[in-house]
């Protein structure tokens, strides 16, 4: 048969199908264009050259030309900070907010706040014995 | 448009839709759809993996910045194998491709290092005889296999990207199928 006058199925079975996995049909077309004995060759070969196409299997690359270039905001808000420094800053505040809390109780009691306290055992001086204290007997 | 339109849409349609607004999401599809096959493509007329994906990124940083070039009303497929055979022409040209041919070989290596020792070697051993073989066939035989069983076009895509009628077709890869058995099997 003229190699140009080749049924393209066969170029086609021999990407998908083992001689023995063809059907009566499909093998009639190859026994009257290549014959099976060439086509389990070729079949052999598309196998063997499909093995080593499929190591081949190039990585997909990022296409970086698209990459745009992030606005000044992005770039400010994606900004990396170490951890250490997150928690120095977050040592900080909580610091200078309780040392500020402490200070502001001190400045907040006033007399008005305190409690009287009543001391017991404690000896007056008849001189100064409050004069509404004083029964005479 | 959502995403899963564009995954839908056609390669005519994503670049009809890509020339219209410029969206850099619908390029992303037609990229992921051809990167990889048209990497081994170059890569296998190249002998080079790696000259096959320069030539490819070129091809595509080119469509990118310029998508009117193509006309949707051809078929995307074989135009852009057409642009990309000639891209890798045009630099061969210019001799601006980098000159890897090792990185081929170690391509194998990297890819198996999981596995046991001997199994390595003996993959490696077969990979780089059919890898030898192929270098043996001429261009014109090396191609149409790559075409047919690598990027799986049909004998029509095949005579529209390499400019020749199917007849054409079907006799080189009849040949380039029974001299890379005889150099192979």
């Amino acid at each position: 048969m003229d190699k140009e006058n080749i049924p393209e199925e066969i170029f086609e079975l021999l990407a998908l199908k083992d001689y023995e996995q063809l059907s009566v049909e499909e093998r009639q077309i190859v026994e009257e264009s290549i014959g099976a004995d060439l086509y389990k060759d070729f079949k052999t070969t598309v196998l063997e050259f499909r093995q080593e196409d499929n190591l081949l299997e190039p990585k997909l690359e990022e296409p970086d030309f698209m990459i745009r270039k992030p606005s000044f905001l992005t770039r400010v808000l994606h900004y990396p900070i170490p951890a250490y420094q997150v928690a120095a800053v977050f040592v900080i505040i909580i610091s200078t907010f309780l040392w500020s809390q402490n200070k502001e109780t001190k400045v907040v009691s006033t007399p008005n706040n305190s409690k009287e306290i009543l001391q017991t055992g404690t000896t007056i001086d008849k001189d100064y014995y409050p004069e509404d204290l004083v029964f005479n007997l | 448009m959502p995403h899963y339109a564009i995954k839908d849409l056609s390669d005519e349609k994503l670049m009809e839709q890509f020339i219209k607004e410029r969206n850099p999401d619908v390029f992303v599809q037609i990229y992921n759809r051809y990167f990889v096959s048209l990497s081994k493509y170059i890569g296998w007329l190249t002998q080079d993996i790696e000259q096959g994906k320069d030539v490819t990124q070129l091809v595509f940083i080119n469509l990118y910045n310029t998508p009117q070039l193509y006309d949707p009303a051809k078929n995307f497929k074989i135009w852009i194998f057409t642009v990309a055979k000639n891209r890798w022409k045009n630099e061969i040209r210019s001799h601006s491709i980098r000159k890897k041919h090792s990185e081929f070989a170690s391509a194998f290596l990297s890819i198996d290092n999981e596995e046991k020792e001997e199994e390595n070697i003996n993959k490696l051993e077969r990979s780089l005889k059919v890898k030898e073989k192929m270098k043996q066939l001429s261009d014109h035989h090396r191609e149409v296999i790559v075409l047919k069983y690598s990027n799986n076009l049909t004998i029509k895509e095949i005579s529209q990207v390499l400019d020749c009628n199917e007849g054409t077709v079907k006799s080189r890869l009849y040949y380039a199928l029974k001299s890379l058995k005889e150099l192979i099997l």
